[in-house]
């Protein structure tokens, strides 16, 4: 039987995990994993308004692999949907933080640069024990800049991983 | 698609799955057969998509069984 993996969103001082694996996710200006209209990113006059960081993060479920889980991986289509003015951005993290709004994006990556063929590794494993986090947190955050129009744009998100 | 995995005693692996049986003989000290999975998730929570591919490695070539019959062999790590 294969192993059950979740992904899931990390709030709080407490590094509440939430799972996503089927849900969506909101870029908004707070910290929690809500998905509401609360705290809603909005198009500034000039310059960008910044996200609250999204900590996404594997995890093995109740069910692990009969040996192993290697090769965690990040990537997008590499077409940013999102819309004029809305970018995404991305990186890879070993320990946890408690979600702070972005400032800038420095040492961030276009996400969209992340593609199937040049991934973001979030660890090489392996990883074998149930109910635990594994790898690296994908650390995300959104830009809307003053070009951007109103609404709630979506992007479809990989997380990849070997297993035996 | 579900695919199972099989030792033989003297290191044959077999991946089994979709009616198609993949075998990697332990020929090369780099011989594997594994699941890659790839879970494409929308951020809006209407799209979500888990795609397993059955890989046979021996000596850095891939062979990457996709379902439908279509087989990919090169070198390359490719991802679904």
């Amino acid at each position: 039987m294969a192993a059950t993996v979740l992904i899931g969103e990390k709030n709080g001082a407490g590094a509440t995990f939430t799972d996503k694996t089927s849900g969506p996710i909101r870029f908004k200006n707070a910290d929690n994993a809500t998905v509401d209209l609360a705290n809603p990113m909005v198009v500034p006059g000039a310059g960008s308004d910044f996200s609250f960081e999204k900590w996404l993060r594997m995890k093995i479920g109740g069910t692990g692999p009969a040996s192993q889980i290697t090769n965690l991986k990040f990537y997008t289509d590499g077409v940013n949907s999102l819309g004029t003015g809305v970018l995404l951005w991305a990186k890879a993290t070993t320990n946890y933080a408690t979600p702070a709004e972005a400032t800038s994006t420095t040492g961030y990556t276009n996400a969209f640069t992340y593609t199937s063929g040049s991934a973001l590794s979030l660890g090489a494993g392996p990883y074998s024990t149930i109910n635990t986090e594994m790898g690296d947190h994908c650390v995300m955050m959104c830009e809307v800049q003053s070009t951007a129009g109103p609404g709630t744009p979506s992007e479809t998100l990989t997380f990849a991983y070997d297993e035996i | 698609m579900e695919f199972e995995r099989v030792v033989d005693e003297d290191g044959t692996k077999h991946g089994m799955g979709d009616g198609i049986i993949l075998t990697v003989m332990p020929d090369a000290s780099d011989s594997e057969i594994f699941r890659r999975n790839a879970v494409k998730m929308g951020l809006d929570g209407q799209q979500r998509d888990h795609i397993t591919w059955l890989v046979g490695r021996l000596n850095g070539v891939n062979v990457y069984y996709m379902g439908e019959g279509r087989f990919l062999m090169t070198t390359q790590d490719v991802n679904p």
